[in-house]
């Protein structure tokens, strides 16, 4: 309930983040966590920030795979081609 | 708005969590069995840095790292007559990996424990961003609050500049939390396919994921903070 | 069940970072309150909407499998959660006379003047009941709680049960 003891911090609500997120809090902290968001600024933005961070490393460009181990693995790839153990007809 | 959709993509999605091969999975199965170098190219390129990240959290230089996601592929290309779908061809290829890791982690006799590599209980922000925990009025709450990035211009956001940052804050985590975010996050792989492959309990997977994200989101705020207006 | 909903611009669901689809569309996971815990929620935009499926409450906070929007209450605006705002500061000056030198309620006096614009409005609402509770216990922070609802109500005219 807001105002009774259980009521959260801040310092409390971003180690709940990710919990809260997989949607791993019960019901009762699911709506602790939402009442304190509610009427916190600051919370509300980090819990955005977070979401932002998690969309941005979903879109990080491919790596470049190290030259020299590329033709390695070409030259292998060719190598298992010509003789490839046992690979089916 | 392109940065709602930037944002929509990252909540869970509700497809199985643990998927079988697609089609497009068993197309490309065919195509590297017909010998088709592009197809291996493409594949090596998609999944590379993801493997080695994987890899670093069983063996301990980056070279060795490197050696074995090169006998990994090898591994792949042996294996594929015995590929028959019943799971996802990258969990397939993971799997590889995670045992290759793991073989070599044996032999060098060296291999770090996985409790050094989960980064220790820093919290996960300063704590001199909040008042004290006995100040009278609000204990425990925000002394200098985040800003809204809402605020910031979109280009900003999707800029190449700032993917480089948040890559960069990824690759300067501990090991384990490092292929935690780059399992969920990067490659967007469930919870249970992450804690699968690494054996390790959901409980200690959403610790590891808890850290590497506020240790990033925290390098992208310093970041950000330097660019805004 | 028709209940109450308050929401972001542009009917964002607070905290999910998404929308409401228009009125009348259904979205998983309905959330919404009783007119009793409107001031817990306090948000830029008031709904009337519609939750279906296993709708339970759970403190403050009614849950159910979905929800739809109904229609949107206009008489709250940036002016009345402005209202609203100014009005919990004069209370938090009120309350803490009534209780002089406690030290939180000192800060809390010293926030009281800086309540004044729509923004402020849940977290005027929320400071209220802080300094209710350090001049009165909780039962005092439950009756300010109430004296808010009663001001939401009588300035929106709203229904105790709300109806379409």
């Amino acid at each position: 309930m807001s105002g009774s003891p259980e009521m959260l911090s801040c310092r409390e609500v971003v180690e709940l983040v990710t919990e809260y997120l997989e949607g791993a809090l019960s019901e009762a902290e699911e709506v602790r966590f939402e009442e304190h968001l509610a009427m916190c600024d600051g919370c509300a933005a980090y819990l955005d920030q977070m979401r932002t961070t998690i969309a941005l490393a979903g879109r990080l460009d491919p790596e470049a795979v190290d030259l020299e181990a590329c033709d390695r693995l070409m030259h292998a790839f060719r190598g298992w081609k010509a003789d490839p153990e046992g690979r089916a007809e | 708005m392109y940065l709602d959709t930037l944002v929509l993509h990252a909540m869970p999605s509700t497809e199985a969590q643990h998927p079988i091969a697609t089609p497009e999975d068993m197309r490309l199965v065919d195509a590297l069995r017909a010998g088709d170098e592009q197809v291996f190219r493409d594949l090596v390129e998609r999944y590379n840095a993801s493997l080695i990240r994987v890899a670093l959290m069983y063996v301990r230089t980056r070279a060795v790292a490197e050696e074995v996601v090169q006998d990994t592929w090898i591994g792949v290309l042996r294996s594929l007559p015995r590929f028959e779908g019943r799971s996802s061809l990258r969990t397939w290829i993971f799997r590889i990996l995670a045992n290759q890791a793991r073989t070599r982690a044996r032999k060098e006799a060296r291999s770090v424990p996985f409790s050094s590599l989960a980064g220790g209980d820093a919290p996960a922000v300063d704590p001199d961003r909040f008042l004290p925990v006995d100040h009278s009025a609000y204990p425990g709450h925000w002394a200098t609050p985040p800003r809204s990035w809402g605020g910031l211009p979109e280009e900003e956001l999707l800029a190449r500049e700032t993917r480089e940052h948040t890559l960069a804050a990824i690759d300067a985590l501990p090991a384990s939390q490092r292929t935690v975010i780059s399992l969920r996050d990067v490659e967007g792989w469930s919870s249970d396919e992450v804690c699968d492959l690494l054996e390790i309990s959901e409980g200690n997977q959403r610790v590891l994921l808890h850290r590497a994200r506020s240790k990033v989101r925290e390098a992208l705020e310093d970041y950000l903070n330097g660019r805004a207006a | 069940m028709i209940a109450y909903t308050f929401t972001g611009p542009g009917a964002r669901r607070p905290f999910r970072g998404d929308r409401w689809p228009p009125p009348g569309e259904w979205a998983a996971a309905g959330r919404g309150s009783r007119v009793d815990h409107l001031p817990v929620w306090i948000a830029t935009e008031l709904w009337l909407v519609e939750l279906e499926g296993s709708v339970h409450e759970v403190a403050t906070q009614l849950r159910a499998d979905r929800g739809r929007l109904v229609r949107r209450i206009d008489a709250w605006d940036d002016a009345a959660a402005g209202e609203f705002a100014r009005w919990c500061g004069r209370r938090i000056l009120e309350l803490s006379r009534a209780a002089d030198g406690d030290e939180r309620l000192n800060a809390f006096r010293a926030d009281a003047e800086t309540f004044a614009a729509a923004a402020d409005a849940n977290v005027a609402g929320w400071v209220a009941t802080r300094a209710a509770a350090a001049a009165d216990g909780e039962d005092g922070a439950a009756r300010e709680r109430a004296r808010q609802t009663g001001w939401l109500q009588e300035r929106l005219h709203l229904d105790p049960v709300p109806r379409v």
